[in-house]
């Protein structure tokens, strides 16, 4: 492999971490179209170069996270039960299937990504639910936020439906190398009744043990490239870094929309792909 | 033990395998561009039954960058598997069987993806 070739995968890598923490998205969702349409990795190295950077990020993310307090340790230990098994299965299910199926997979999943980003156009920009008085639950908890400068409490509803979101969740994170947040995010806040700041913390908590499930499975078959993984990981740990130093979130509805535009022409792009 | 020491131990068990895996990943690919020839020649990568196996007899075919590369991966890989240890025994300590039992599910999970791809 060529050194520049090296140099571009880390780039890719800074650009897709920048991004990622920019939008609130794993990176895997930028990274592997990267690799696949400009670089021509194949597909299912692309995967396992991607599952391995979704462990990098979100392990990062989670160890800030819980110091924080925001992650619901009983309540991700739960679902992982379930988010692991998908994986597993969804990382068995890839190393079967052929690089166009799983190039036409993604692009089905990129447009369902730009679907969900351009729904957040017409949000309003102060995304907490109400949060009902909560008491007791074993899995209920609560947590100080800076930003309402208040003890959340909360309760946790609808666990079974969280648990059959979680499997789905980490199927498609062992089939297509996402983390599985972009699902796992709205499930928690819409149906089990979490506050977004303990969501999204709960789903990072999760995401990295999700990914661990199913990127042995990669190794085994020999998609594991030492060398694009190891260039790409330091990229995208460095971009996520500095995106997360550059803001919190972007909110501007042109970015969002300028976003959702790239997504739908990547998702063309793996559609033609195969 | 008490929540907040589990937690502190949770946070700094993943810092620390980021960290570790980080410097070990970027010591390997600056080792690539000093000396290009350490480049693996073909394009597959090798299983990680060959791996182990190339680490436990002395590192025979790999060149020490990516011989690093591949330990900064396995480093990464099993940060998260540490942190669903670590929360095994806490809920242990805290004799918290219903999460004993859920902890000790997700690990088998792994453990059984783990071993059927070494086999």
């Amino acid at each position: 492999m060529p050194l520049e070739t090296i140099l571009l995968i880390t780039f890719g890598g800074v650009l897709t971490g920048i991004i990622g923490a920019l939008f609130g998205i794993g990176g895997g969702v930028f990274f592997i179209p990267f690799l696949v349409l400009l670089l021509d990795i194949p597909m299912h190295q692309a995967i396992a170069t991607s599952l391995v950077a979704v462990i990098a990020t979100s392990s990062a993310a989670a160890s800030v996270n819980i110091e924080r307090r925001f992650t619901n340790i009983r309540l991700g230990v739960l679902l992982e039960t379930a988010t692991t098994v998908g994986a597993v299965l969804g990382g068995m299910t890839a190393n079967i299937l052929s690089e166009d199926v799983l190039s036409r997979l993604f692009g089905g999943l990129l447009f369902f990504v730009a679907i969900l980003m351009a729904s957040r156009l017409r949000q309003r920009e102060s995304s907490t639910p109400e949060t009902p008085p909560a008491q007791g639950g074993k899995l209920g908890a609560s947590y100080y936020d800076p930003a309402l400068q208040e003890e959340v409490r909360y309760d946790v509803r609808r666990v079974p439906a969280g648990l059959g979101v979680s499997f789905f969740a980490g199927n498609v994170s062992g089939l297509l190398g996402v983390g599985g947040g972009i699902i796992k995010v709205p499930a928690m806040t819409l149906l089990c009744g979490l506050p977004m700041k303990a969501a999204a913390a709960t789903s990072n908590f999760m995401i990295g043990v999700t990914a661990l499930a199913s990127v042995f499975i990669y190794f085994a078959h020999g998609h594991v490239h030492a060398v694009v993984t190891g260039a790409g990981v330091v990229g995208v740990l460095g971009g996520s870094l500095l995106g997360t130093y550059l803001s919190g979130r972007l909110h501007g509805k042109l970015i969002i929309g300028l976003f959702v535009v790239i997504l739908i022409t990547v998702a063309i792009e793996m559609f033609l792909q195969s | 033990m008490h929540p907040a020491t589990i937690e502190k131990l949770v946070s700094r068990t993943l810092r620390g395998g980021v960290l570790m895996s980080a410097s070990l990943l970027v010591v390997g690919t600056i080792g690539l561009f000093l000396h290009p020839s350490s480049m693996p020649p073909t394009v597959p990568a090798p299983t990680l039954a060959e791996l182990l196996e190339a680490i436990a007899t002395g590192a025979s075919s790999f060149s020490i960058p990516i011989l690093l590369l591949h330990a900064g991966i396995l480093v990464l890989a099993l940060t998260p598997l540490a942190r669903v240890l670590i929360t095994l025994l806490a809920f242990t300590a805290q004799k918290d069987w219903t999460f004993v039992v859920l902890s000790f599910i997700v690990l088998l999970v792994i453990t059984v993806s783990i071993s059927l791809s070494v086999s």
